[in-house]
């Protein structure tokens, strides 16, 4: 019994290393050297294998008014605004997002690009 | 490019870039759909252009982050930036790149950025700057580097304020990471930034309640 239990304790970290989320974080250049971009296939290819369900990435997060006014300008909303109503696009934008994300022809479209390999990775040929 | 008009107008950039990315590479050799599409979206030409900017510039999300998100078949990314007290950090970072010869504090903290710069230069050819900006020793270094870590010995005001700023940009990051974690508890997530984040958003990530396994590409390339 006292065998069992020691079995168990050591296994207990293991197991709890398995259960925690992971979470993987790349840092990147911003802007690689063109002599340099090669170095991204390993990288892709190593984030490829640990198969990510969610990507997060350095933006702004919409409704954070300051962060989208700093990387925008102050009058980025106001121009926006101007061109919603340019283009025609009525009100309730994040209900039409919705709807749109929804939209089976967008995910089958990005499936396509599965398979169009040479499409992906245009300037280092990555497949 | 309904849906990237619509991300676009409601200022979630990443993800208007990303499909805008999604429509350049379908299009690519279909100049039919390429007319089709300028005369009926009034934006086509602006998405365009941004597109061709940034791929022509070697940025990382068209080369890398898009091309993937999309193999992977993931529909959406999650934005995690906080510019929202920037402008302080600028204002320090700025004053900071005044050198002065009489102050050792600011001596010590700029020697940390000439030694880095002069690794990351003087890197081989055959070397992956990419791996070297992800090492763990460097990760570390690049803590010095934007005033996270500050030794005691540094008593300059100016220093100190450049770090309270990028701790804050990097403890709401993390914040926001946590957060979309908590709304897809069990899934993998991989967060793309700039290599100067890793070791700060890493140790914001270990001080949560939440303990989350975060790994760095040298814990998945040996």
């Amino acid at each position: 019994m006292v065998r069992y239990l020691r079995f168990l304790v050591f296994l207990f970290p293991a197991a709890v290393c398995l259960a925690q989320q992971k979470i993987l974080l790349v840092g990147t250049l911003h802007q690689t050297a063109k002599e340099r971009l090669s170095e991204i296939i390993p990288i892709a290819s190593a984030v490829q294998n640990f198969d990510p369900e969610i990507i997060c990435v350095e933006y702004p997060i919409a409704t954070d008014t300051a962060t989208v006014k700093y990387k925008g300008g102050e009058e980025t909303f106001l121009k926006k605004e101007a061109l919603q109503k340019e283009w025609n696009v009525g009100a309730n934008m994040s209900n039409k997002i919705k709807v749109l994300q929804k939209d089976p022809y967008l995910s089958s479209d990005i499936k396509k690009k599965d398979g169009a390999s040479t499409a992906l990775f245009p300037v280092i040929g990555y497949g | 490019m309904e849906l990237q008009q619509l991300y676009f107008l409601s200022s979630d950039m990443g993800n208007a870039d990303y499909q805008g990315y999604l429509i350049m590479t379908k299009i690519e050799n279909d100049p039919q759909n390429e007319v089709w599409l300028g005369e009926k979206f009034p934006e086509y030409k602006a998405m365009k252009g941004s597109y061709e900017i940034k791929r022509h510039r070697n940025d990382e999300y068209f080369h890398l982050v898009f091309p993937l998100a999309a193999k992977l078949n993931i529909p959406y990314l999650y934005p995690i930036d906080d510019l929202s007290s920037w402008k302080e950090y600028e204002k320090y970072f700025d004053r900071l790149q005044v050198r002065d010869t009489t102050d050792a504090s600011r001596i010590k903290f700029h020697q940390h950025e000439e030694n880095f710069l002069r690794n990351l230069t003087s890197l081989p050819k055959d070397s992956s700057q990419w791996m070297f900006s992800n090492a763990r020793k460097i990760t570390d270094d690049l803590l010095y580097l934007n005033a996270d870590i500050i030794d005691e010995d540094i008593l300059n005001e100016d220093i100190r304020k450049l770090g309270y700023y990028w701790v804050q940009r990097n403890r709401i990051m993390a914040m926001h990471i946590d957060s979309v974690a908590r709304t897809h508890p069990n899934s993998r997530i991989v967060v793309f930034f700039g290599a100067s984040h890793v070791g700060s958003v890493r140790a914001q990530l270990n001080k949560l309640e939440i303990h989350y396994q975060v790994l760095t590409l040298p814990d998945l390339i040996k």
